[in-house]
């Protein structure tokens, strides 16, 4: 019953890119679940050297991609779901389609459904990056979601490795439970990092007693160096931390990863303090699997963005650079890494309201978008809750005539191609599915590829 | 021109659905019409002084954000209560509306105290009641629709002192069988159309100053008309969201 069943979403699996059904991610895990409930333990069981898992709010694809480079830089074969299916059908397609000679997993799960999955499959490792508020009418409240991600943390087989960002108090509060955690950080961040915490900040209050967190040092959202006020608890030494970071515009990133007894010079092609993040988390992950860390230094120099995370695509003489915008803490990592270019800020915002992006759309009010406004030369926006973000700007206090409002993303398009002046930059900032609809676009005009092709 | 006094209740823990949204719209259309406003934040262990404001702002939290501000509102209660009394305009939303009642039990049963400003009581129910919501509203003797987000686990019940703010269209509204949504008793409305809700429903957010104006100035107070083509084209869109089944 399991290899007919198998064998069905196999072939399922074979046509789904052809018919175009969603990129044919999802569709034969799904059906493969519906048939074989149990069928995922199964499949997570077949990988000779297990499965790796990256969760996270913001950064899990960058860091899943990261570190399936780094592992397969040697020539390990590794599965991984680079299209960002990370549901668990999603996951279970990625292990379905998986070649006689691959070996390992390494595979970005969505927050909320991995508590389930690692009760299903036992992990050789399980990266935990950052919880962030989003997407409330699906995820329901950080809190309930913590309090499940720590429940799951003190279930994790002995064996497993579990590493955590250390700078989020809720997550280093889940990894002290357990001995023998790896904890990467950021350094002094000077020059990138905040005096005062941002406006959409979740856990300020210490996760043992309550009281108000200090941070000497604040990054992105509630991450940073803290401590709390009243009692013992503060952030755990670090096994890994980032130190001399040097953000350079929208072209590259350099630090050095200090682990105690070494120093490793780290260059990465992906802009923003967020990006180092995921960098240094899979630095860490990888060096903990005994991968050589000149070979990891390496690939990390060599690895380009997923598609729709800083995407660069280049359209005539305009650069155009796409910054996945999903929710506050995310957008506003984004806002950071657009500041670093100087230069005028052409921004095209892009907003739906479907699942995939939250049906919800209160978030863009917690985003910090009057940062920018005075660098912003025009505003082009889209999607179906276009008028949402009008009256975000507007209300905020940007200019009404610097603002044009589309139905269409493809006379949006037009619009860039003809009315921005050549040799400037677009910033696109787009939800999850406006993100898709957008790329959709450019595809078809040749611009850029197929989203389930990316990694190819 | 006039000043317009905004109390924002603890901007720190009940700030969940992008909140500061209504603060901005207060602000502003306040400022496009010559007026001003000048906003204060009072926290945990902040006064909240009765005299000192025109309108009160509350908006929602998680859980335990709602449980560390708990004891905190129940000294501020009798000055609020005054407040109410006196006709400063509220607007408490989401959690706020069941922090404006008598009483909240939560999931757990225990019992948190209300400030008592609305006649109702809230219960947690099974299943969080979560989606687009259009409601027909009649305040003031003017008949309007408004539209949002809910996404709550109270079912909340009113007393007789209150009346609804507005007739369920499409969604949930207080609770999962009556299809009435929100409260108003005097000039304070609470309601479950959470977060950034004035920025679409314009008509709302100037009744609310109207109140405010006439509170600060003890005078009747004409709001002049704003280009609010943005507003309707946006309440409209969430409006056809509300109605279409997804
Ligand atoms: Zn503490």
């Amino acid at each position: 019953m399991y290899f007919f069943a198998r064998l069905i979403g196999k072939a399922i699996a074979f046509l789904s890119p052809i018919l175009k059904q969603g990129g044919g991610t999802s569709a034969p895990g799904m059906a493969l679940l519906k048939i074989h409930p149990d069928a995922f333990s199964k499949l997570a069981s077949t990988l000779p050297q297990g499965s790796i898992f990256v969760s996270a709010t913001n950064g899990k694809t960058t860091t899943t991609r990261f570190l399936s480079e780094i592992i397969s830089s040697d020539g390990t074969r590794c599965i991984t779901n680079s299209s960002g299916a990370n549901l668990k059908s999603g996951i279970a397609t990625a292990l379905l389609t998986k070649k006689a000679d691959q070996e390992i997993g390494v595979l970005e799960v969505d927050e909320a459904a991995l508590p389930e999955i690692i009760k299903q499959s036992n992990p050789k490792m399980l990266i935990l990056m950052n919880l962030f508020r989003d997407q409330l009418d699906r995820h329901g409240e950080l809190e309930t979601l913590a309090k499940k991600w720590q429940q799951m943390v003190m279930d994790l087989p002995n064996h497993t490795k579990l590493v955590v960002n250390a700078d989020d108090p809720t997550l280093a509060h889940i990894g002290l439970q357990r001995t023998g955690t790896v904890f990467f950080g950021l350094g002094n961040a000077f020059g990138y990092s905040h005096e005062k915490l941002q406006h959409a900040s979740d856990s300020t209050n210490c996760p043992e007693c309550q009281a108000s967190l200090h941070y000497s040092q604040a990054t992105l959202s509630h991450m940073g160096n803290w401590e709390c006020n009243e009692c013992d608890l503060a952030r755990p030494k670090l096994n890994f931390e980032a130190t001399e970071i040097q953000l350079d515009g929208l072209s590259q990133s350099n630090f050095t990863v200090s682990n105690n007894s070494n120093v490793f010079e780290v260059s990465s092609k992906l802009p923003g303090l967020h990006n180092v993040y995921n960098a240094l988390a899979a630095f860490a992950a990888a060096y903990e699997l005994d991968v050589d860390p000149n070979r990891i230094a390496s690939t990390i120099q060599q690895t380009v963005a997923a598609f729709g995370r800083t995407e660069k695509v280049v359209i005539d003489q305009l650069e155009l650079h796409i910054l996945l915008a999903k929710n506050p803490a995310g957008t506003n990592a984004n806002i950071d890494t657009v500041l670093l270019q100087t230069g005028p800020i052409h921004l095209c915002v892009l907003l739906n309201d479907q699942i995939a992006d939250g049906r919800d759309v209160s978030w863009i009010w917690d985003v910090d978008y009057e940062r920018f406004f005075g660098r912003i030369e025009t505003l082009h926006i889209g999607g179906e809750r276009a008028y949402d973000v009008a009256l975000r700007f507007l209300y905020g206090g940007f200019e009404e005539e610097k603002i044009t409002i589309f139905d269409s993303i493809a006379d949006l398009i037009d619009d860039l191609v003809t009315s921005i002046p050549a040799n400037s930059q677009i910033f696109v900032l787009p939800s999850y599915t406006a993100m898709l609809d957008f790329r959709d676009e450019l595809v078809k005009r040749d611009l850029t590829h197929a989203f389930w092709k990316d990694g190819a | 021109m006039t000043e317009v006094r905004i109390c924002h209740l603890y901007p720190d823990h009940m700030n969940i659905y992008g909140d500061r949204g209504n603060i901005s719209v207060l602000t502003k259309r306040l400022q496009w019409r010559g007026h001003s406003a000048k906003v204060t934040s009072v926290g945990i262990g902040e006064k909240f002084m009765p005299n000192d404001f025109d309108l009160c702002y509350l908006g929602g939290g998680q859980d335990k954000d709602q449980n560390l501000i708990a004891s905190d509102l129940s000294e501020k209660s009798p000055a609020i209560r005054s407040a109410a009394d006196d006709g400063v305009a509220f607007l408490w939303v989401c959690g706020g509306i069941q922090l404006a009642g008598k009483s909240y039990v939560d999931a757990l049963g225990s019992e948190l105290e209300g400030v008592g400003i609305l006649d109702l009581a809230t219960i947690a129910g099974e299943k969080r009641l979560i989606g687009d919501i259009a409601i027909s509203a009649t305040l003031d003797n003017q008949e309007f629709t408004i539209v949002g987000y809910e996404n709550h686990i109270g079912q909340t019940h009113l007393g007789s002192e209150s009346r609804p703010l507005g007739k369920v269209l499409h969604g949930y509204g207080n609770n999962s069988f009556s299809k009435i949504e929100g409260a108003v008793q005097q000039r304070v409305i609470g309601t479950y159309l959470h977060g950034p809700l004035l920025p679409k429903n314009p008509e709302l957010a100037d009744l609310i100053l109207m109140w405010a104006l006439e509170h600060r100035t003890s005078e009747t107070v004409e709001l002049e008309q704003l280009n609010d083509e943005y507003s309707e084209l946006a309440h409209k869109r969430a409006f056809n969201r509300a109605l279409t089944k997804r």
